[in-house]
């Protein structure tokens, strides 16, 4: 799954970290349903997060309509979910993928504003038609009853947190294969300078397109997933404020970064927990967004990575090895 | 033959101005071929053209017997045709080695499934990729970089990696658009060598370079295409009398400096006291003046003085830096390090609107003019709320303007704009006006003109800095000279002792219309 | 034919809000997502000062389009910061995003998230009468207004010295500053007239709706879809793409409900962008590019 060369193994580092994260977050949620649930409900967060880091890191354009793709999955999904959930999530994940692409087809023309204004706009649009439309439950919106999955029963929390990191953990080792494959190098490329990767023979209308396909798929997974850890389906659920804190996960976390999106996504739900719910709430997302954007356009992860690395480096050094410092360059790759 | 890559009645016009009429070539693979010309004559056009950036107006262009003049640049790529850009931009936030993975995208690609599925296959081909570019690095000398982003790399190292990465590609056309822009004579020479053993070793593949560094030329080029305005003006071969003739005769000895390491040199110039004295001597004294783009110096720490009531003139090629040293003296682009003092008083990183007020004004490169802004409203920019006596009125400096005040910029020629763009400035009462670019793309009647305003406004005391590349021109006209290479002074003094010194320059192709106006 | 004249004059109401983000993206090219919410702080600003603590209305008014326009010249100044220090042109885009949400939060905290104020009217109850039906005075008003704002900044930036200097920034600012103006100030001055236009326009909005925490955004993304057809730049083009969508609107109205007619709407508009996503009168903005 790593691209071996010249002793830089990237990849496996993540995948150790994103491994004991996980093991840590379900072992200790075990029996506290209220925890788990918050967990996965910052799972949820972060796989659609990271599949707009597609779109945000990777093509370099913003789309605040991940909520409307959302939506699309999880309208998409409900109906399965309780008989058929494996059917349930093939349907959100290929609605979602399809939504992905009407999101995306301006982009194949227009970029920047334009676009954004366009995703803004199609938001909106979703919502007011799914508020209504009887058939979706209208603006009341409708409880969600889930079956189960692999055996793992999704009315309970903690099955479902596993189901939740499993599918998590599934983006992110996408992200990361596609991140050092020739695909993924090439969207990157697209979105920093189209004209260049085009007199490289990378055909960047194709590329928009997968890439927005890709991020509505996730979305659409994502959208399923948090119907049923809420329970609940309801059209103002998918708003366009969803969408900007989605955009704030990837931005904070670090954009074209593949645990970016998770370390955005953790912040959002540990300041949404400790904070009690007041309507001032958005006031530090949207002010730290301000700053994030202003002053660390490349995110919180790279700088977390660069300390994590050096915290390891100076425990190796402490316990006299050197053999350590191959271990910690296996996670590096990131920034440098 | 195989590969040829021929146009015909290749036009281009861009709302009534046609950049490129009727062109018609045949270009054979095995040879590298040069395209000159003055700024303007539209060689990027045709090259953008050829690559598909820009769809023609009129014409076809086959390559190796297919029509491919509806194809995409993408498409095109694909066949083999590569592309490289003059500003040597490639991917900032992807590492060398990403960079050149990109351009292997066009002989091994997988599918999106494929890499996250078919591990085995995906593997391989990486593997394949990476060690064909291990052996491209090695070959540009980049195995060192490979890791590093090219943000970090200089602009000289940014297009070796552009080069490299055509390189992996394996075209068939190299097309390149002045790929010695920017960089210092070795590297030029390199440069060269390379592009020629290139060419020597892959009788396959065919090379179409815009360039205007004649040493390159003669090193690298089989074939030389000569435009103007728009069209193909000569076109000869190596071997040729004419291309020869081209490359002693019609070249100028321009600018630029032959050695390595130039020291400068300054003549004739007591060393001025720095700044502590009550009254301090007239003058703009710019110090130390280093500017940066990104990771790249363009100016490394130089000196220039400009006294009032002289005409000096800056010299150089394309990228010695002479725009970043005005652009960094009036503060529109402040330089990283450095100091400018203004009659004795410290102005540096003050903003360019406070020192315009204060009587240091630039004009531009390319004029700076606002295209559907009337002349009128143009004067009005600048126009003080009362004149004072002794300030010239531009109307009278240029009386021709007088008839046109209704007249959009922009519709204008290029003497005219030039004019426009002086008589804003000299309304503004400049003390010292510095000129980017004074006689570029005009005609010798309306630099004479030009000149003749300048030597005016330099005998009512007002302190003159011209940017040219025309050097042999500028030193006709000036009383002082700076020659700039590669971001370093390379002479300070007279004009008339820069004359005597032909060691000073390099030949470059220049406006062939030119040549006639010059001794 | 009294569809037309209201669909004439809601559509102004919102050309007056596209106006407001073409004149900032003119001067800093930056679309601002946090338009409409600094206009309706304006407007809350005003409730306060009017409705809530009985001061002077006119006063009140001035008091909503100075802190609207504070406002816009406050996130001006961070945009042009962030330009100067190149953090990309994403950068100002994601940071309107988080002022977005950081204005609505605040003001639904100050406001409530569900109390519906209403605005006083300025123009009067009643209304023309057009055939069989009646024209309110509220949206001749709003129409009256638009013109009159309109044909002022028209003239201001034609003949006055400051307005022939923000045009010339606007074409080429480095040139501009080298010709001695400060176009920082001017830049900051198109922040400060461009989004107080978004308090103008949600005050002739709120004559005919409740004040409530996002009730703004049903204009604003109608707003924002109208601006992108008009490449965010022609004025021209924004009052015809303005006027046309009113006028569907007011006919839609006639045949569909509330939430029906906004679907639709939102339908046309997402369907206009597909089809001319660069904008109706791009041939126009390339002659200049």
């Amino acid at each position: 799954m790593t691209i071996r060369h010249r002793g830089t193994i990237r990849g496996t580092g993540y995948v150790a970290v994103v491994a004991v994260v996980m093991l840590v977050c379900a072992l200790g949620a075990r029996s506290q349903p209220y925890l788990a649930t918050v967990i996965a409900t910052f799972a949820v967060y972060a796989i659609v997060a990271t599949g707009l880091d597609f779109v945000v890191g990777w093509l370099r354009q913003i789309s605040v309509a991940p909520a409307a793709a959302m939506a699309v999955g999880a309208y998409a999904g409900q109906e399965l979910v309780a008989d058929h959930a494996f059917l349930a999530f093939v349907a959100a994940g290929g609605a979602g993928l399809l939504a992905g692409l009407v999101i995306g087809l301006p982009a194949l023309r227009v970029s920047g504003f334009a676009l954004a204004v366009y995703t803004l706009v199609l938001v909106l649009a979703v919502e007011l038609v799914l508020g209504s439309v009887p058939y979706f439950g209208g603006t009341a919106g409708r409880a969600v009853v889930a079956g189960s999955l692999l055996g793992l029963d999704l009315a309970d929390p903690e099955h479902l947190l596993l189901i939740c990191l499993g599918l998590l953990a599934l983006a992110i080792l996408t992200y990361q294969l596609l991140r050092g494959s020739v695909v993924g190098i090439s969207w990157r490329a697209v979105g920093q300078n189209a004209r260049m990767a085009t007199s490289l023979a990378v055909d960047p209308v194709r590329v928009r397109l997968r890439a927005f396909a890709l991020s509505g798929l996730f979305a659409g997974v994502g959208g399923l997933l948090f119907a049923i850890v809420g329970g609940y389906l309801s059209p103002d659920q998918f708003t366009f404020g969803l969408s900007v804190q989605m955009l704030a996960m990837v931005v904070i976390g670090g954009r074209g970064h593949p645990l970016g999106a998770s370390v955005g996504a953790a912040l959002i739900v540990v300041y949404q927990q400790v904070l009690p719910t007041t309507n001032y709430n958005d006031i530090v997302i949207g002010l730290v967004l301000l700053l994030a954007a202003w002053f660390a356009p490349r995110g919180l992860a790279p700088v977390l990575q660069d300390v994590v690395l050096r915290g390891l480096r100076a425990m190796s050094a402490i316990a006299g090895r050197r053999r350590g410092a191959d271990h910690v360059d296996l996670a590096g790759g990131g920034s440098r | 033959m195989k590969g040829l890559l021929t146009c015909e009645a290749l036009t281009k016009r861009y709302s009534g101005v046609t950049a490129l009429n009727d062109v018609a070539a045949t270009l054979r693979p095995g040879e590298v071929t040069a395209l000159v010309g003055a700024n303007g004559a539209g060689k990027t056009t045709f090259l953008d053209m050829l690559s598909g950036t820009v769809g023609p107006t009129a014409g076809t262009i086959v390559l190796d017997g297919r029509d491919i003049t509806a194809a995409s640049a993408w498409q095109r790529a694909e066949l083999g045709m590569l592309r490289g850009f003059q500003d040597g931009e490639l991917f900032p936030e992807l590492t060398v080695r990403e960079t050149l993975r990109v351009a292997t995208f066009r002989t091994r690609r997988y599918s999106l499934a494929e890499a996250l599925l078919r591990v085995g296959r995906r593997r391989r081909h990486d593997r394949a990729s990476n060690a064909a570019i291990d052996d491209v690095a090695g070959r540009f000398g980049l195995t060192r970089w490979l890791e590093t982003e090219i943000g970090e790399l200089s602009l000289g190292m940014a297009k070796v990696v552009q080069l490299a990465a055509v390189a992996v590609a394996s075209p068939s056309w190299v097309l390149l658009d002045e790929p010695a822009a920017g960089l210092a004579r070795a590297e030029v020479d390199q440069l060269a060598r390379r592009l020629r053993a290139s060419a020597d070793a892959a009788p396959e593949v065919g090379y179409l370079i815009v360039e205007h560094d004649a040493s390159l030329v003669s090193i690298a080029a089989d074939r030389v295409i000569v435009m103007a305005e728009g069209a193909v003006a000569d076109d000869f071969r190596r071997g040729d009398d004419g291309f020869r003739d081209l490359l002693q005769r019609r070249t100028h000895a321009a600018t630029g400096h032959s050695s390595a390491t130039p020291r400068p040199e300054v003549t004739e110039r007591p060393s001025e006291p720095s700044g502590e004295v009550a009254a301090a001597p007239a003058g703009v004294d710019a110090r130390g003046i280093r500017v940066t783009y990104g990771k790249f110096e363009a100016v490394h720490g130089i000196d220039i003085r400009i006294e009032p009531a002289t005409l000096s003139v800056l010299v150089g090629t394309n990228g010695a830096g002479k725009s970043s040293v005005l652009n960094a003296i009036v503060g529109i682009r402040p330089p990283s390090a450095g100091s400018v003092t203004l009659d004795g008083a410290d102005v540096s990183r003050r903003p360019a609107s406070e020192l315009a007020r204060r009587g240091l004004v630039l004009v531009p490169s390319g004029r700076g003019l606002m295209a559907e802004l009337t002349v009128a409203e143009t004067l009005r920019l600048t126009r003080p709320r009362t004149r004072h006596p002794d300030t010239p009125d531009p109307l009278e400096l240029f009386p021709e303007l007088g008839r046109r005040l209704g007249q959009r910029a922009g519709t204008m020629s290029g003497g005219e704009q030039q004019m426009v763009a002086l008589a804003r400035s000299i309304q503004l009462d400049p003390r010292y006006l510095l000129i980017d670019e004074l006689s570029l793309g005009l005609s010798t009647a309306v630099v004479d003109r030009l000149v003749a305003a300048l030597l005016e406004l330099r005998d009512r005391g007002v302190g003159l800095l011209v940017v040219e590349q025309n050097a042999p021109l500028a030193l006709g006209y000036s009383d002082h000279a700076f020659v700039m290479n590669g971001g370093r002074m390379a002479f300070d003094g007279p004009s008339a002792i820069a004359s005597t010194r032909t060691d000073l320059f390099r030949p470059v192709f220049l406006d062939p219309d030119s040549d006639d106006d010059t001794p | 034919m009294t569809a037309l004249i209201i669909g004439i004059c809601i559509g102004s109401i919102y050309g007056m809000m596209a106006l407001g983000i073409a004149v900032v993206h003119r001067g800093t090219r930056m679309v601002n997502f946090a338009h409409g919410e600094m206009g309706a702080v304006g407007v809350y600003a005003y409730i306060q000062w009017h409705v809530l603590d009985h001061l002077s209305g006119p006063a009140g008014l001035l008091v909503g389009f100075v802190i609207t326009g504070l406002l816009g010249v406050g996130f001006g100044y961070i945009v042009l910061a962030m330009s100067r220090s190149a953090r990309g042109a994403l950068a100002p885009v994601i940071a309107s995003f988080g002022v977005y949400l950081a204005i609505r939060a605040v003001t639904v905290g100050v406001w409530g998230p569900r109390e519906p104020y209403r605005l006083p009217e300025l123009f009067g109850a009643g209304g023309v009468r057009v055939g069989d039906e009646t024209v309110p005075f509220s949206y001749l008003g709003s129409l009256a207004t638009v013109l009159a704002v309109g044909a002022a900044l028209w003239a201001a930036a034609r003949f006055t010295t400051v307005g022939i200097q923000l045009r010339a920034t606007v074409a080429n600012r480095d040139a501009a500053e080298l010709a001695g103006i400060r176009t920082r100030r001017l830049q900051l001055l198109s922040w400060f007239v461009g989004t107080g236009l978004a308090f103008v326009a949600a005050v002739l909005y709120f004559q005919t709706a409740y004040v409530a925490a996002g009730s703004i955004d049903v204009v604003l993304i109608s707003t924002f879809a109208i601006a992108a057809l008009a490449g965010f730049e022609h004025f021209g083009a924004i009052a015809v793409a303005a006027a046309v969508y009113g006028i569907v609107n007011a006919f839609l109205d006639r045949y569909f409900t509330f939430s029906g007619r906004d679907v639709v709407a939102l339908a046309v508009l997402v369907v206009m962008l597909f089809v001319v996503p660069r904008g109706l009168m791009i041939a126009r903005s390339e002659r200049y590019a």
